[in-house]
């Protein structure tokens, strides 16, 4: 396999990452998969656990060489994008800002963790009206607990003393 | 037969069941547009309202909930490519394309009008020939189901990148993802690294929204210009001749759906994609597909409705319900004092017809109900993003959490989105790695199921016992084969 | 994830705001003052989630607050039991399950709570006995048949269920043990698609809810060959007592479940809401209607067979999986 023509795109970066994790999977398998149970001496199950996953990553693996050795032979035709740094800067902000709603959500309950995170969006987002930003973002999760929790009796996670409060405000 | 159907279209005419009947639907659209809040929860807490009420109103309500709710999933899809279950997947392909074209509103009546057509045809079809189906799915078992998929999967595979191998790498990549946590058969650990958070597996929605709609709004986010919409015009509405153009694929598609509906445990996830890939395959211009073609949307959403009447029968002839939302009609339907079973037709044949005289009624109302609402929806992508997009946020972590009410799904929300964006990055479809991810753990239950079944003797067991099986078998490469040449040489010319 | 003093700062927070804005509120009032959410370790749409729902359209009569249904499936419904286990013991938070979850998966399985230690229970709300069925046109006319044709071609008998370990796993496994013959057992997922393959005739046998399959056995499509329990459920089926396979075998028992700790006049409360429960009339009628019965027991009647069942299970898996 001559690897010359492969360039460092995205694309080849990923299948390489890819194939590499098949491989390393293949060989270390029978520590990520528990052995099968026995139950009167035969297996629990009729196929073993690890039988499907062996036969899947073993297909990776030689789709991932088969692309790859494809790409080294041919002249791969460089449609490299138009790098778009424009608004990286937005785009990591805008993850930092969901870790943390997805990290909050439980300890800081639904509405708190809403409020701050809608209010950073839409600052981030280009809002700058603050009354806007106040009502979208207090408004909002309110109205969609109560629908949540009073009309599809679902819950979604929120602090003790803020349920109380929408229990007695609600006369419940 | 026919004096108690007669009898039974009768009953049906009453002003209670129309009306709770478009309170259900109406309701069903509502709860459905919410990702994560799915029609199957919706219709579990009104279930015991429909105790309550005379049966001829109160099942064709939850129906009503059911269909509304089908319906519902693909609001989002379109609007904001947010598909809350397998079975939006196809439609939001062409659907969100549509609307970043501006033209949202069409998209939505296309989805609308193919919806109702899938679903009445399949519906009439289904009174017609109840009983011959009770018989034909009575010939699908484990091994059956299990060559259903594969073949599935390969025709996935080959109509849906550009490049089958690419496609192909994604696909066992999903399907990869779909082993961690516990095997279906034997419930050992895999691939959990001894994470008790990772044993229950990976969650479907976080996936979905994280791979389809987070890019969106990072992509949204990046462009940055507080007035900007995400799409400014909702368009025209859908004309007579565009229907017209559509027609040929709505009729295919819901062919395709009403037989996957027979095949019990296959659902409306594998008619949608089967109904894409075969009007792909089908078009003159394939190339369009996945750029906003109406006919695109028209085929996933005929065929992902086709399923519902098929998927009836073994509930009413048989008492046995195929899937969640046949567990809950069975109880509105045990609690009404109809035990559905093979008598059910000799007893209660007269109410029986007039639910299903109703049910199809239901979906000739929602066709109205969803045409007057249409407007409000599409009005939606409109607003501008400054204000759209953190409610877009918020529904979706709000969703990606009541799905299974546990936080690390959220973390996933956020993992799957990165892995969104590097995926479109590096030129790679999630289609297939979502369909991988969502089909494999039925397809190696049934093997398991088969393997067992077979009890070490496959070959005596496929040529004596499952010739279908055996055939399906041999016939799934050569299908996948012509379908990728046919595809191949439309896309060389 | 997140450090638990900054949980409980967030909380101080909201409380002191709530304080000030509803100073003029109660100062101390009782249990249930919100919505009690009872957690379901299983799917959407099963018996677990029909049952609830009738209980929970119906309990808020007598504990004066709504009550949530929250479904939390995963792992084999540890899951959710993990959750209720880890939730403040504060009576907001309970568990409906059943005794297969409950008791036995401790013995098959590494889990991340003590079912012995971590619960108390509430209320055994009903339970379901489960019956063995074949096709009507089967060559097994009795148990005893289906015995000596097990017996004749080990594993040749194909056995289908709904999954390991549940609730048509465990009594086969049971009958399996008492009886020392082994069938063949195919899973399924879920009791419906077990009974579709029977009638099907890719299973050859496979366990059922008598309520459910009685317009089956009406119809003459399926055979009952036995049914749990020491009293016959139908007048010609012969019961498991009278063939030999005594005790708890074979029900599935309904349960509501609370964190180990919760207080006693919590529990007290609870256990009376249920006890009236079983008095309302709708309630009864719409059990009724689901075909399921209204046996109450309270929780301390259950802990008795919760101990019972833990030792039964353990002996059970103890002797079926031994190498």
């Amino acid at each position: 396999m001559r690897l010359g023509n492969l360039k460092s795109t995205p694309e080849v970066i990923s299948v390489v990452v890819l194939f590499v994790l098949a491989c390393l999977s293949l060989l270390t398998l029978n520590y990520l998969v528990a052995p099968p149970k026995v139950l009167f001496g035969r297996s629990l199950t009729a196929i073993p656990p690890s039988l499907f996953p062996a036969i899947v990553i073993s297909m990776l693996a030689i789709l991932c060489a088969i692309w790859l050795t494809i790409l080294a032979r041919h002249k791969n035709e460089t449609a490299s994008e138009p790098g778009i740094s424009e608004g990286v800067f937005r785009a990591l902000a805008l993850f930092a800002i969901m870790t943390f709603y997805a990290l909050a959500m439980t300890p800081l309950g639904f509405l708190i963790s809403t409020v701050i995170s809608l209010s950073a969006i839409s600052w981030l987002v280009g809002n700058r009206s603050i009354w806007q930003i106040a009502a979208l973002s207090i408004v909002s999760p309110i109205a969609l607990y109560l629908v949540a929790t009073r009309l599809l009796a679902v819950s979604l996670p929120e602090l003790s003393p803020i349920e109380f409060a929408y229990s007695r405000i609600l006369g419940g | 037969m026919i004096e108690q159907f007669i009898t039974g279209f009768g009953m049906a005419m009453r002003l209670d069941t129309f009306l709770l009947m478009s309170a259900g639907l109406l309701g069903g659209m509502l709860v459905g547009a919410l990702p994560g809040f799915t029609t199957l929860m919706a219709m579990a807490i009104l279930l015991p309202i429909s105790f309550f009420l005379d049966p001829i109103v109160g099942i064709p309500f939850l129906l009503g909930v059911y269909k509304g709710g089908i319906f519902g999933g693909s609001i989002p899809a379109i609007l904001v490519s947010m598909p809350g279950t397998g079975a939006a997947v196809a439609t939001s392909r062409d659907g969100f394309q549509l609307t970043k074209k501006g033209q949202s509103r069409k998209a939505l009546d296309i989805a609308l009008f193919s919806s109702v057509f899938g679903d009445t045809t399949s519906d009439i079809f289904t009174i017609m020939m109840i009983f011959p189906i009770a018989f034909l799915v009575m010939q699908f078992g484990p091994p059956e189901l299990f060559a259903v998929l594969l073949m599935s999967l390969v025709i996935i595979a080959v109509t849906s990148g550009s490049s089958p191998i690419k496609s192909l790498i994604m696909m066992t990549f999903g399907l990869w993802l779909s082993f961690v946590g516990t095997d279906p058969l034997g419930g050992v650990e895999r691939f959990t690294f001894g994470l008790f958070d990772l044993k229950s597996g990976i969650p479907l929605l976080p996936m979905l929204i994280g791979v389809f709609a987070i890019p969106e709004i990072v992509t949204a986010v990046m462009r940055h210009n507080s007035v900007l919409k995400l799409a400014s015009l909702v368009g025209e509405r859908l004309s007579l001749a565009e229907l017209k153009r559509c027609m040929r694929t709505i009729c295919r598609s819901t062919a395709i759906g009403a037989a996957i509906g027979i095949v019990p445990g296959l659902g409306q996830v594998v008619a949608a994609m089967m109904g894409y890939a075969a009007a792909k395959n089908a078009s003159d211009h394939p190339e369009t597909f996945g750029e906003g073609e109406i006919e695109g949307v028209a085929a996933a959403e005929a065929a992902n409705n086709a399923v519902n009447g098929p998927t009836l029968v073994p509930l009413l002839t048989l008492g046995i319900p195929g899937d969640n939302v046949t567990a809950i009609l069975l109880g509105a339907f045990v609690a009404q004092g109809l035990r559905p079973g093979p008598e059910l037709f000799e007893t209660q044949g007269a109410t029986v017809f007039a639910i299903l005289v109703a049910m199809v009624f239901a979906n000739l109302l929602f066709l109205v109900i969803g045409y007057l609402s249409i407007p409000f929806f599409s009005k939606l992508v409109t607003i501008k993003t400054s204000l759209l997009i953190p409610i877009v946020i918020m529904f979706a972590f709000a969703g990606a959490y009541v799905f299974r009410s546990d936080s690390v799904d959220l973390i996933m929300l956020v993992v799957f989105g990165i892995f969104g964006l590097v995926a479109r990055a590096a030129k790679f479809d999630v289609m297939p790695m979502v369909m991988g991810f969502i089909l494999g753990p039925p397809m190696e239950y049934a093997f398991g199921q088969t393997i067992a079944m077979s009890n070490d003797d496959m070959i005596g067991f496929m040529l004596g016992e499952r010739q279908a099986f055996l055939a399906l078998l041999i016939a799934t490469p050569i299908v996948g084969y012509l379908i990728w040449r046919r595809l191949s040489k439309v896309d060389t010319n | 994830m997140f450090p638990k003093s900054l949980k409980q700062a967030a909380s101080l927070v909201a409380g002191v705001g709530l304080a000030i804005g509803l100073s003029a509120g109660v100062a101390t009032a009782e249990y249930p003052e919100k919505p009690v959410t009872m957690v379901i370790p299983l799917g959407a749409g099963g018996s677990h989630d029909l049952n609830a729902r009738v209980i929970t359209s119906i309990i808020p009569t007598y504990l004066n607050q709504a009550m949530i249904v929250r479904l939390t499936p995963g792992a084999g419904g540890q899951k959710g039991t993990q959750e209720v286990a880890n939730a403040t013991p504060d009576g907001y938070t309970l568990l409906f399950s059943h005794n297969y979850i409950d008791m036995l998966q401790q013995h098959v399985e590494d889990l991340p709570y003590d079912p012995n230690k971590d619960f108390v229970p509430i209320a055994r709300v009903n339970y379901a006995p489960i019956g063995i069925v074949v096709r009507a046109d089967s060559p097994y006319k009795t148990f005893d048949d289906l015995i000596a044709a097990a017996k004749a071609d080990p594993g040749g008998v194909r056995m289908a269920h709904s999954g390991n370990w549940g609730a048509l796993f465990v009594p086969a496994a049971q009958i399996m043990k008492a009886q020392d013959v082994s069938f063949n057992l195919v899973p399924y997922q879920g009791g419906g698609p077990a009974l579709q393959a029977l009638l099907a005739g890719d299973a050859d046998v496979t366990m059922g809810f008598p309520s459910t399959l009685g317009s089956q056995i009406e119809a003459g499509k399926l055979r009952m060959l036995a049914t749990a329990g020491d009293e016959r459920i139908m007048d010609d089926v012969p019961s498991f007592k009278e063939l030999g396979i005594g005790g708890d075998v074979g029900f599935m028992h309904r349960i509501v479940l609370a964190p180990a700790g919760t207080p006693n006049d919590v529990v007290a409360k609870l256990t009376d809401a249920f006890a009236k429960l079983q008095e309302d009339k709708t309630y009864q009628r719409m059990m009724g209607r689901l075909g399921e019965n209204m046996d109450l027991i309270d929780g301390e009647g259950y802990q008795k067979m919760r101990e019972d069942q833990n030792a039964a299970y353990k002996d059970l898996v103890a002797k079926i999986t031994a190498q």
